[in-house]
């Protein structure tokens, strides 16, 4: 239900279902995959007693490497990324470079994926239009992840008026659809590459907020937190030493969903010719420049429209399998936008 | 004999496959005739549950039985086609659910989910069915039955939820009665009426019964026979009058010595040692071998079989013949009449006043008040145990939150050591804050599972006695771990690599870091497993024998109240109804709240009797509390329009006891005792202990 | 129960006011002058000035926020700048365009989506279920951008069986040669359409998990019947909060979608308003699409609380 929270009365409406991560309380039960159901046991009267370490759950790493369903993506993503890095070094020409005459050339022994209107190299300009890909979607999520898990914690740990107040704002900056609130954002500032991390930074902070504060509600109920305000503990101490370890696992869930976001939002950003300007090379850029002749030399929409599929399907899958491992219970769908 | 109703032979079920397999019901085997309550106790993971879902021809996903016979009068239920099941489910063969609550649709009224079982089952025409279901909820003491089907679950009780579970399954009068720990989580007043109500079902019909449950006490009183299961298989079966007398496998004994009892008060809890193995973790010879006393190299080469004590005694062990209940008499906890020092901690005239918003605007004016504790005063002395005592609901939780300083405007005066204690914990200084610990009730969730050992206990020292343990705060930490009787190793660990027992005492050693002078133990063992709770109550004894430690001991359970406690005080919807010396509050004159409280214990003890004063209808809203006494909506003994009109004063019984009641002093005397020995019982509680003069060997 | 739907009232109101002052700061502080990139870079100071003085920004902000914020209450939301038209009239005619397609996309998508979610939930694991999965996954990873690309690079550039522009005549509504509908809604109802599926399984997995749905079948019904009586009114109440949020993706997906069919609807003229710096016109648009969106939020609350019985004020 984490996923699904929206706003404040629709989860009283849920009833009390909350999320329970058992990555916050008793792993163990979770570890031996074996846990037979039917047997729950003196319910609140006992714990399980289940003892010493000798089937301590695999880390995640090895969890990762073993599910090749979460593998293989992951591997896929990797890839891209050493693409981003060394892509300037195995371009066959430089992104930006005219080749007079030959515009709109189809695929052939000099240029692999043909070329477009200036005759410059598709396969190139995807090449190098990993990195803006992956600069302004790792930033703009790194960007409102963090301030969105700050809020969030806040809100969640003093409750009261406080949460009411920011949650409240937060719910009526989502009324704006994310992609038109990153439009005003970049109107407001311009088209460039910060700013359209900042737009999309802006678009997670509020999404981001509502969930980990229903995460951070669900922590707050844990009596570890009554231990620590009754030794007088700070709030920030709280938020940052009690809660904030606890709530990792939904953080990195939540960024590999954000990630995934910021992809399609900056995609779509540059296809509406907002988001990464001429001549930096950008997907989305690409393909709303190629689509006008795509009659003529489709391989100017293909190769881009392929390269972003693949990444951001891959990167979901990757966030659908870490969300398996990572919350015990799976990742409830994320009408979150 | 007749023939069983139900006859398990030697069930095996797993759940998973390959290595992670785990042999969840090993070799299970056991007969339930007509009429008869057997009862399965275990503790979690031994796989009662399963082998109570199984027989219902249900196995949750992911497992299967691998060997064996389920058969219903007859009839292979492991292997039965599904449409088979589906005409024997429901109709011959109905369950009661742990969670009431979570088992009824959300969705749908309490009386279609009946109404179907019944159009579904015996074609009955909905008039028909509808008749049926008032009849149904008549025989439960549902409330206005014609009213109450048209509720949906969320807007019943507790209690009230379970007559519907429990009268959906009488719905087609099934021949075999599941009941899967139907009273657990249930207030232990609304546990009574439920389990008399059981009782009283099994006088009216023929149905054979099967109870599962964790809790001996209620084993006692409504099995005819019992099945003692440990780690996937039967460890014991017996009657229940031989079980409880003559008990034949370690791990019954076990059991039976950890659990406390208040018509046994002096008898010394002696835990068993180790740990509950994990479901699956079984490799071969006795399962209970690793903790069991009188195991030898036997015991862990090959598997015992299910010896024959008599034709209706059963236990899996070698030595049975050897096996015996000793119950070792210990000095009774010392009674205080009232402080006997100064006190450490002095409550006076507490209140907590909740308001709550009726309005749906946020600015709405419409406020009631919750009056969650009201006018609460008591002392507690150096080296004292006084407990509270309550049902949910009845404040002893704000109680405890307020006197650590974690709720806002709390009206009355607290003094810690003769100073003021302020209500929020922020203001108080740091030397009160020390003073001043409390131990939660789940350690699951009372200890940051982010957090290892040592930085869960070197925080509080840190703390508050930085100067002091300056550069030895490691050592100290491995002396306080010493302490509470665990290692040094643990010092690295996370709190999910502890069992339960482990975590508490963890839990307890983070509150003895601070140096405190008084301790705010609330509900330490309830989220135990009962073969554990001993060595944390063991523990708590010792610790304040040695440290001088004041607790205040917040329980349900009144019979680890007995065996922990100096003083008690019971609480009722936010007052203190009665309050004296442990044994005088468990005898005449009682309140008649304690009164039917002590009457609702289940004692693990088949020769003792209790009065049967049941309380009806549920605890009344703090928000909109009765006129006059509190108690008075409920009370069996209520004189008369006094009762709705004054609030009751305290009357002093003497030795510091007192009882808040109208009832004249004299009359509250001469009631009855509450628990009395069954008679023709062939031994006395007291004789019980003197019989036991050999030494329990370790 | 009516205070709730007040208190929701209420609460739409205040959204609608924060929008507003937001959306009215924003284009305040728009870098530029408004005046000047209307008269273009040659216009005298006099010119520009005297523009200023027309359009009324030589006034206080806040005078003007109010005079807006009267004018849009009663629908006048002043004259676009570079269209020189009433801006009310013009985006209630694109609005139509827009429910049109939205709402086609929508009526299609919605019951598809229940059913596929339905079946991979209660085959959870199973063949069925991987199918759809993936098939879904793969559909709320691709950009509206890129399925509208792709479809008109089958459907309009090789098959040429559909147009790949959905241009319209002015006085034209869509239902007047609906072939111009086909790509746009498909391209919608692909993105929504996975995501409800998506969603709608995991619902139903979590119900078919819970303790009544195993009581019913310990009850001894038939599977159809716990299945339609007992797992689907439970899994179908989140449903709705669901299909709200996913008006707020369609909306999004208009955006796009309507950019790359040049199909005339709110999300175009939303581009346009954007790209020409057009501020009585963006306004506008915002205003009324987070009315839109917080609108169909608020009857999916308001549903979600008359259909659950948990819930009874």
């Amino acid at each position: 239900m984490l996923y699904q929270q929206h706003n404040p009365e629709r989860q009283r409406a849920l009833g009390g279902i909350t999320v329970h991560h058992s990555t916050i309380a008793g792993s163990h039960e979770h570890g031996h995959g074996g846990q037979p159901p039917g047997e729950p046991g003196p319910d609140a009267n006992a714990s399980y007693d289940y003892g010493v370490d000798d089937t301590e759950t695999p880390s995640v790493f090895r969890q990762i490497i073993r599910t090749p369903g979460v593998a293989i993506p992951g591997a896929i993503l990797l890839m891209f990324l050493l693409i981003a890095v060394v892509a300037p070094l195995i371009a066959p020409y430089p992104p930006t470079e005219f080749h007079s005459g030959r515009s709109y050339e189809g695929p052939s022994a000099d240029f692999l994926l043909g070329t477009d209107q200036f005759g410059r190299d598709i396969l190139s300009r995807v090449l190098v239009g990993t990195r803006s890909i992956f600069l302004v979607s790792f930033s703009a999520t790194a960007f409102g992840v963090l301030l969105g898990t700050l809020v969030g914690l806040t809100a969640g740990y003093y409750g009261g008026k406080t949460d009411e107040i920011v949650m409240r704002i937060a719910d009526a900056v989502m009324s704006f659809p994310s992609l038109l609130l990153a439009l005003f954002v970049l109107t407001m500032f311009g088209p460039a590459v910060i700013n359209v991390i900042i737009a999309i930074g802006i678009v997670f902070i509020p999404r981001v907020a509502r969930i980990i504060r229903s995460v951070a509600l669900d922590i707050r109920t844990n009596q570890f937190i009554q231990a620590a305000e009754a030794r007088g503990e700070r709030g920030v101490y709280i938020i940052l030493r009690e809660m904030l370890p606890n709530a990792w696992p939904p953080i990195i869930v939540e960024s590999s969903i954000r990630v995934s976001y910021a992809i399609l939002i900056s995609a779509s950003l540059g296809f509406l010719g907002l988001g990464v300007q001429e001549p930096t090379p950008d997907w989305g850029l690409m393909i709303s420049q190629g689509r006008n002749v795509i009659a003529v030399a489709p391989w100017n929409v293909l190769a881009p429209a392929v390269a972003i599929s693949a990444l951001v399907i891959s990167t979901n899958l990757f966030a659908d399998g870490l969300s398996r491992i990572l919350l015990a219970g799976g990742r409830v769908e994320g009408a979150n936008e | 004999m007749s023939n069983p109703v139900l006859s398990i032979k030697d069930l095996h079920l797993s759940y998973g496959s390959g290595p992670a397999r785990v042999r969840a019901v090993r070799g299970v085997s056991f007969d339930i005739q007509p009429g008869e309550v057997l009862g399965v106790v275990g503790e979690s993971g031994c796989g009662k549950s399963t082998v109570g879902f199984a027989a219902m021809g249900y196995v949750a996903p992911g497992g299967q039985i691998t060997h064996g016979e389920i058969l219903y009068q007859g009839h292979n239920i492991a292997t039965m086609r599904s449409r088979d099941l589906q005409r024997l489910r429901g109709k011959e063969i109905a369950m009661v659910f742990q969670n009431p609550l979570t088992s009824l649709n959300p969705s749908m009224t309490v009386g279609e989910q009946i109404i179907e079982v019944l159009e579904h089952h015996t074609g009955m025409r909905e008039s028909e069915a509808r008749q049926r279901v008032i009849d149904l909820f008549e025989s439960v003491y549902l409330p206005s039955p014609e009213e109450t089907m048209h509720r949906y679950p969320h807007q019943l009780s507790g209690g009230q939820q379970q007559r519907v579970v429990i009268a959906m399954a009488m719905a087609c009068d099934p021949a075999l009665l599941i009941m899967d720990e139907p009273t657990t989580g249930l207030d232990v007043t609304t546990e009574a009426t439920i389990l008399d109500l059981i009782a009283e079902l099994k006088e009216k019909t023929s149905a054979a019964i099967m109870y599962i449950t964790h809790n001996l006490g209620v084993i006692a009183r409504v099995a005819d026979r019992v099945v003692v299961m440990y780690s996937g298989e039967v460890a014991e079966e017996a009657p229940v009058g031989e079980i409880f007398a003559t008990p034949r496998h370690p791990y019954t004994t076990g059991l039976m010595g950890a659990v406390p009892d208040v018509s046994r008060a002096n008898i010394a809890l002696r835990p068993i040692p180790g740990q509950l193995p994990r479901p699956g973790s079984y490799t071969g010879g006795c399962p209970f071998a690793p903790r069991c006393s009188y195991a030898q190299d036997v015991c862990t080469e090959s598997h015992p079989p299910l010896e024959e004590v008599n034709d209706r005694h059963f236990a899996r062990c070698f030595f049975w013949d050897q096996v015996s209940l000793k119950r070792e008499e210990v000095e009774v906890v010392p009674e205080a009449q009232k402080p006997q020092t100064d006190p450490v901690l002095k409550i006076d005239n507490l209140k907590k006043y909740y308001e709550q918003s009726l309005g749906i605007l946020p600015w709405s004016s419409k406020k009631r008040v919750v009056k969650a504790v009201d006018g609460v005063s008591f002392e507690i002395g150096e080296q004292e145990t006084l407990a509270l005592v309550g049902e949910s609901g009845c404040g002893k939780t704000t109680l405890s939150s307020a006197i650590v300083g974690l709720t806002d405007d709390v009206d009355g005066e607290m003094l810690l050591d003769g100073k003021k204690l302020e209500p929020r914990v922020k203001k108080r200084p740091m030397s009160q804050r020390q003073q001043l610990q409390i131990v939660f009730q789940n350690p699951d969730s009372s200890l940051n599972p982010a957090h290892t050992i040592y930085e869960i206990i070197s925080r509080p020292l840190k703390l508050f006695r930085g100067e002091e343990v300056k550069g030895r705060v490691k050592d100290e930490v491995v002396s306080i771990l010493e302490s509470v009787n665990l290692h040094e190793s643990y010092l690295w660990r996370y709190p999910s690599q502890l069992s339960g027992g482990e975590k508490q005492r963890v839990a307890i050693a983070r509150a003895l870091a601070a140096n405190p002078k008084v301790i705010i133990c609330d509900e330490p063992v309830s989220a135990l497993d009962v073969s554990v709770q001993a060595t944390v109550l063991n523990l708590l004894k010792k610790l304040q024998e040695e440290d001088g430690y004041s607790y205040l001991f917040i329980s349900h359970d009144l019979s680890v109240v007995r065996y922990l406690s100096n003083r008690v005080m019971v609480m009722y919807l936010g007052h203190i109804m009665e309050i004296g010396p442990t044994s005088e509050v468990f005898h005449p004159p009682y309140h008649p709240y304690t009164e039917a409280l002590t009457s609702a214990i289940p004692l693990p003890n088949p020769q003792i009797e209790q009065a049967q004063i049941r309380l009806q209808g549920a605890v009344p809203s703090a928000a909109n509390p009765p006129s006059g006494c509190p108690f008075q909506t409920r009370c069996p003994r209520k004189i008369g329009s006094i009762c709705e009109e004054e609030f009751p004063p305290m009357q002093d019984a003497g030795d510091g006891h007192q009882i808040r009641c109208h009832i004249p002093l004299d009359e509250l005397k001469a009631v009855e005792p509450v628990i009395r020995m069954k008679k023709g019982a062939a031994r006395d509680v007291e004789e019980v202990a003197e019989h036991s003069e050999q030494p329990v060997s370790d | 129960m009516l205070q709730f739907i007040v208190r929701r009232l209420a609460f739409l109101v205040f959204t609608l006011l924060i929008v507003s002052v937001v959306i009215f700061s924003v284009t305040e502080v728009l870098p530029g002058n408004a005046a000047r990139s209307i008269l273009g870079a040659e216009a005298t100071e006099q010119s520009v000035a005297a523009l200023e003085e027309r359009l009324g920004l030589d006034r206080p902000a806040w005078e003007r926020y109010v005079d807006w914020l009267f004018g849009a209450a009663q629908g006048d939301f002043g004259e676009s700048l570079r269209m020189n038209v009433p801006v009310g009239p013009l985006i209630l005619e694109r609005l139509g365009n827009s429910l049109a397609l939205a709402g086609m996309a929508l009526l299609i998508s919605v019951p598809i989506a229940i059913t596929l979610g339905v079946i991979a939930g209660l085959r959870q694991g199973k063949p069925e279920d991987h199918a759809i999965s993936v098939g879904t996954l793969a559909g709320v990873s691709m950009p509206e951008f890129v399925v509208g690309v792709v479809l008109i690079l089958v459907f309009a550039s090789t098959l040429s069986i559909l147009p790949a522009s959905s241009l319209m005549e002015p006085d034209q509504n869509p239902f007047s040669n609906p072939a111009i509908l086909v790509l746009p809604a498909v391209t919608l109802l692909a993105v929504t359409l996975a995501h409800t599926t998506r969603m709608t399984r995991a619902s139903m997995i979590s119900v078919m998990q819970t303790d009544y749905v195993r009581t019913a079948l310990l009850k001894g019904l038939p599977w159809r019947r716990v299945v339609l009586r007992h797992a689907l009114p439970n899994a179908l109440l989140p449903t709705i909060t669901i299909i709200a949020i996913n008006i707020g993706w369609m909306i999004g997906g208009l955006i796009v979608v309507e950019t790359v069919f040049s199909y005339p609807g709110l999300g175009q003229l939303t581009i346009r308003a954007i790209t020409n710096r057009d501020v009585p016109l963006m306004q506008a648009v915002a205003l009324l699409i987070t009315f839109i969106y917080a609108f169909a939020n608020l009857i999916a609350d308001v549903l979600y609380t008359i259909l659950n019985p948990r819930i009874r004020y």
